[in-house]
């Protein structure tokens, strides 16, 4: 048995049956981590000493007969944008290099009472401004299922990790699509929530009004398990199928987003054999439109990187983080620390933010893309009176190559076109495998719900996992991944 | 759309952003940035419905308004950059 290939629920299960124990677990994955993550650069930072420190005392409380969680136990990795008093929370900025966080984030005291061991932190585009984790102040990170291939991001770190073996789950935050497309890119399931549903104190802000923190896992059931600690509404483990009849599902796939002239062949042929398998299981496979799709991206970098400017003015060099030497005075404070301690993508995109927002530009763009946010969502509401799910691909592409999109932001951009709606909206959407191209870089794909129906999209996703093996696939071992092989 | 570098030097002090050398390149990013998301920018009236005034009719369950995070002014003075005693200490913001 490969301890680093099962699913959390499966070593949850083993940790509670005594056949393992919570530190013979952690010291598995610790070690795992530090020997690879030279190679992956997933994480920023591994938490040997408290980890170790956790797993025993979770495992002290199982020993004393305390009922926790399936989860109890199980190592997990955990986004360098969410507060910890473990270790450092940087964000994957030189401007928080160092910072230690006084109080935990609300999910992470939710999965520490659960009884989960945090063994690192992940590597992450800064400031989660990105889609490839190349944006980082600690370099890139590398997907695991091809060494020159970026992981997707922002939470490249997390995914990597657990494509990996490195970690049995982790939590990415997705604004616009930073849990789903790396998801996608590296071959696990991951779950956007409901905006709102999971509480964002501890989540350094990037746009608050569309960041959620998420689960990213081997398969359905493990986000179900995740989500259920998480959030602050019930989430049911998924269903296998059964004998008796299951009430007729409506799946809607959008035509016009499946006649995008950057979609590449294999992710839309994939994706299409998805709805044909959803069709076998039972579900209704039904056409529509969705109308602005091409006014998706304009308006989430809008909102978004305002947003942004707001948020990101708290780093001044003044409370805490980086502060620039040679100030003399309190402007220099400001604006050197800002120049030095950002990366080049957040200068972009704060800068794009304040634009937006100068008095002569609000009406003209920030005013409009809140209008057609509202025009969105409502397009999305429209559609799902028609349908209980929509079926998308996770991106246009499978994981492309380190360094190709570095010099183009805005060809970066265009890969958050099938994610970003669900953040604009407030809707749930998961992404999960479908199959690999012919490079054996796997491919996502997406399903999106209604408010609070991730109960509905896990047990739909755990049918179609029941059927396919696409999630079972693993990655070549750390010493061959010069390309993707599905095994 | 063209941003010249009176355009960069105002988001710039508006952002609190000492650009240097940068200025040229970003500026060329935002103007690459804005053209494509003016997409949505254009004047025309059926796609300008007036705002809604809410987003969404959510019910989701609050927590108690119970302060969780109690002020701890050692740890919040440990990230800070240079203190003095209990104070952040700052280049004079006054000049004599």
């Amino acid at each position: 048995m490969n301890i680093h290939h099962l699913t959390a629920l499966e070593l949850g299960s083993l940790i509670k049956a005594k056949q393992l124990s919570a530190p013979e677990v952690a010291r598995a994955f610790l070690d795992a981590s530090a020997a690879d993550n030279a190679t992956l650069n997933a994480y920023t930072e591994i938490l040997e000493e408290s980890a170790m420190a956790a797993a025993t005392a979770v495992q002290k409380r199982l020993d004393a007969g305390e009922s926790l969680s399936p989860l109890a136990g199980v190592p997990m990795a955990l986004k360098d944008n969410i507060c910890s008093t473990e270790g450092t929370t940087t964000a994957a900025s030189k401007m928080l290099g160092g910072y230690r966080s006084p109080f935990d984030a609300a999910a992470v005291e939710k999965l520490k009472a659960a009884g989960a061991v945090i063994i690192g932190k992940t590597n992450m585009d800064e400031f989660a401004m990105g889609s490839s984790t190349e944006k980082s102040y600690y370099g890139p990170t590398r997907n695991p299922w091809g060494k020159n291939r970026v992981p997707g991001g922002s939470s490249g770190g997390s995914a990597a990790a657990v494509a990996a073996g490195l970690a049995p789950y982790a939590l990415g935050t997705d604004t616009g699509g930073s849990v789903r497309q790396p998801c996608g890119f590296c071959n696990l399931t991951g779950v956007k929530p409901t905006y709102g549903s999971v509480s964002r104190h501890g989540l350094i802000s990037y746009a608050s009004s569309l960041d959620q923190i998420g689960p990213m896992a081997r398969d359905a059931a493990d986000c179900a398990a995740i989500l259920s600690i998480l959030a602050s509404l019930a989430v049911d483990t998924p269903h296998p199928p059964t004998d008796a009849p299951r009430p007729p599902l409506k799946i809607a796939m959008p035509t016009n987003h499946y006649d995008l002239p950057g979609l590449a062949p294999a992710v839309r042929a994939q994706v299409l054999k998805t709805a044909d398998t959803l069709r076998s299981l039972g579900a209704e496979i039904v056409e529509t439109t969705i109308p602005l799709l091409e006014c998706t991206v304009p308006t989430y970098l809008i909102i978004a990187c305002a947003e942004a400017s707001s948020n990101m003015a708290r780093y001044d060099g003044v409370k805490y983080g980086y502060r620039a030497l040679e100030t003399p005075t309190i402007n220099d404070v400001f604006c050197k620390t800002r120049a030095e301690g950002f990366g080049a993508e957040a200068k972009r995109r704060i800068l794009f933010g304040t634009f937006v927002l100068l008095s002569e530009n609000y009406d003209t763009w920030y005013r409009k893309a809140v209008q057609t946010r509202e025009m969105i969502k409502a397009a999305y509401d429209e559609a799902l009176k028609a349908c209980d799910l929509i079926l998308t691909p996770v991106s246009p592409t499978p994981a492309y190559e380190i360094g190709a999109n570095i010099e183009d932001p805005l060809e970066m951009y265009l890969g958050d076109i099938y994610t970003a709606s669900a953040n604009l909206a407030g809707l749930p959407a998961a992404a999960a495998p479908c199959g690999f191209d012919g490079d054996g870089m796997p491919i996502g794909m997406q399903l999106i719900g209604r408010p609070y129906s991730e109960s509905l999209i896990l047990d739909t996703l755990a049918s179609y996992q029941e059927a396919t093996d696409f999630h079972k696939k693993r990655p070549p071992s750390p010493d061959s991944m010069e390309r993707g092989a599905a095994k | 759309m063209k941003i010249d570098d009176a355009q960069m030097a105002k988001l710039a002090d508006a952002a609190r952003i000492g650009l240097g050398p940068d200025a040229g390149a970003l500026a060329r990013d935002l103007e690459q940035i804005a053209a494509y998301a003016s997409v949505i920018t254009g004047d025309d009236s059926t796609r300008s419905p007036a705002q809604s005034s809410d987003a969404q009719n959510l019910s989701a369950p609050l927590r108690p308004d119970v302060v969780t995070n109690a002020p701890n002014a050692e740890a919040l003075l440990a990230g800070a950059p240079d203190v003095k005693g209990t104070y952040i200490r700052v280049p004079r913001t006054v000049e004599e």
